[in-house]
């Protein structure tokens, strides 16, 4: 079976598990519990989110959606291998956690293991043009930190041509990279 | 009324590196800010800088500069002109975020207008402007046509501001495989019309990820790169991105 993983990574109400569950072929695994602040929903996962695309029948791609704190670096474990790309969501509308990010790419290493690294801003529907390229210009600038090459694009996790198109691009990516 | 420009520093996080922290929230605020105020402006950022135009009324802007002083998100905040003007030079806009001031043509207007204070300038303020502005006249960007070039992009791109299709995808992916010559991009008729493709490639400019230069002959002949064999992961990916489209999703 050739079976690769995609890590989707994000702060709360970025749409990780809304992105797994628009992408997935079969019911996605969801670990929830009822939020016990104000995030703007009822639940937040406390674990992870799981979905499956089957490619063939010997090939299939996993879905893991991640929390993004480091406090959960234990879960990043969990993916870090027969990674096909990791996924970035951050939402329009909220600054970035500059510690969350510098952590997990200091984690993942995508610059060093050779892993396609996307990042997504999510909720931009109706964003103001110039503050999401200020927004932009922000991770573009942590991706330069950190010494990746990462597209950045949007993403309307609810939407399937929005989300199937964050799979083409890891495709592009893997295609030049020739991580295929 | 008066404008001033000013220069500083990206605060540094705890790592060392100066970023561009809450560059966005800045932005968000200094419109709303600025339309209060009848204030109108830029706002740039570029490898651990800011430059910053604010226009209106003196005392307006005095306070307004006297609190952007005090932010500690930047820092070595170095005032450059500090001018009398009779009218706006920026659009009816409270705040425009530019992406590359040299080749903003309202900058560069702006600019332009003040090129005779640049020579009293210390070296360090010339150093810092420099950054930002084509000091020399003759090093002005000037409208160019990517006829005869060949393009090559060296960083994937943020495709936020772009068209994120299919074609502008594909686009990017071929001219970061390898160096290609404008004409074998636009005959192929792969990737959009003629203007459509000039779009794409004037945004990649500006987001100075795109290398232009002379085209080699070879350039107007490199094949696009055949696929791999077809069982591998990409190949299936491929395939079952295509059906998913073909049968609406």
């Amino acid at each position: 079976m050739d079976y690769k993983k995609l890590a989707i990574t994000g702060e709360v109400g970025a749409g990780k598990s809304q992105l797994v569950k628009t992408l997935s072929e079969i019911n996605p695994l969801e670990t929830e519990a009822e939020s016990s602040v104000d995030i703007g929903k009822s639940y937040t996962t406390v674990g992870i989110d799981y979905g499956r695309i089957n490619l063939s029948e010997d090939t299939a791609l996993g879905l893991y959606g991640v929390p993004g704190q480091a406090r959960y670096s234990f879960v990043w474990e969990i993916v870090n291998s027969s990674l096909w790309g990791l996924l970035i969501i951050v939402r329009y509308g909220e600054s970035p956690n500059y510690e969350n990010l510098e952590h997990l790419l200091e984690f993942f290493k995508p610059n060093e293991s050779g892993t396609s690294c996307i990042v997504a801003i999510s909720h931009c529907e109706n964003a103001d043009h110039d503050e999401l390229r200020a927004l932009t210009i922000e991770l573009s600038s942590i991706l330069e930190q950190a010494n990746i090459n990462a597209p950045i694009l949007k993403l309307d996790p609810r939407d399937k041509e929005s989300s199937l198109s964050i799979l083409h691009m890891f495709n592009v990516i893997n295609m030049h990279s020739k991580n295929i | 009324m008066k404008s001033i420009l000013y220069i500083s520093s990206a605060a540094s996080r705890p790592n060392g590196a100066a970023l561009p922290v809450d560059l966005a929230k800045i932005y968000r605020h200094a419109r709303h800010h600025n339309a209060r105020y009848n204030i109108r402006g830029i706002l740039s950022y570029r490898s651990g800088y800011y430059i910053q135009v604010i226009q209106g009324d003196n005392q307006a802007i005095d306070n307004l500069y006297s609190k952007i002083a005090n932010d500690n998100r930047h820092t070595n905040l170095e005032m450059i002109f500090d001018v009398a003007i009779s009218e706006y030079t920026f659009e009816n806009r409270s705040m425009k975020l530019i992406q590359n001031t040299k080749i903003d043509s309202e900058f560069n207007q702006f600019f332009d207008s003040n090129r005779h204070l640049v020579s009293e300038l210390s070296y360090e303020k010339k150093i810092l402007l420099g950054k930002f502005a084509h000091l020399r006249r003759s090093d002005a960007h000037l409208p160019s046509s990517y006829k005869g070039k060949a393009v090559k992009l060296i960083k994937w791109p943020n495709y936020t501001v772009l068209d994120q299709t299919t074609t502008v995808v594909e686009l990017c992916s071929l001219i970061m495989q390898s160096e290609r010559a404008y004409e074998f991009i636009v005959d192929s008729e792969l990737y959009g019309t003629q203007s459509q493709i000039n779009a794409v490639l004037d945004e990649l400019k500006n987001q100075e990820i795109l290398v232009v230069s002379d085209a080699p002959r070879e350039a107007h002949k490199t094949p696009v790169k055949a696929e791999t064999t077809p069982v591998k992961f990409y190949s299936k990916m491929k395939a079952f991105l295509s059906l998913r489209r073909s049968n609406g999703l």
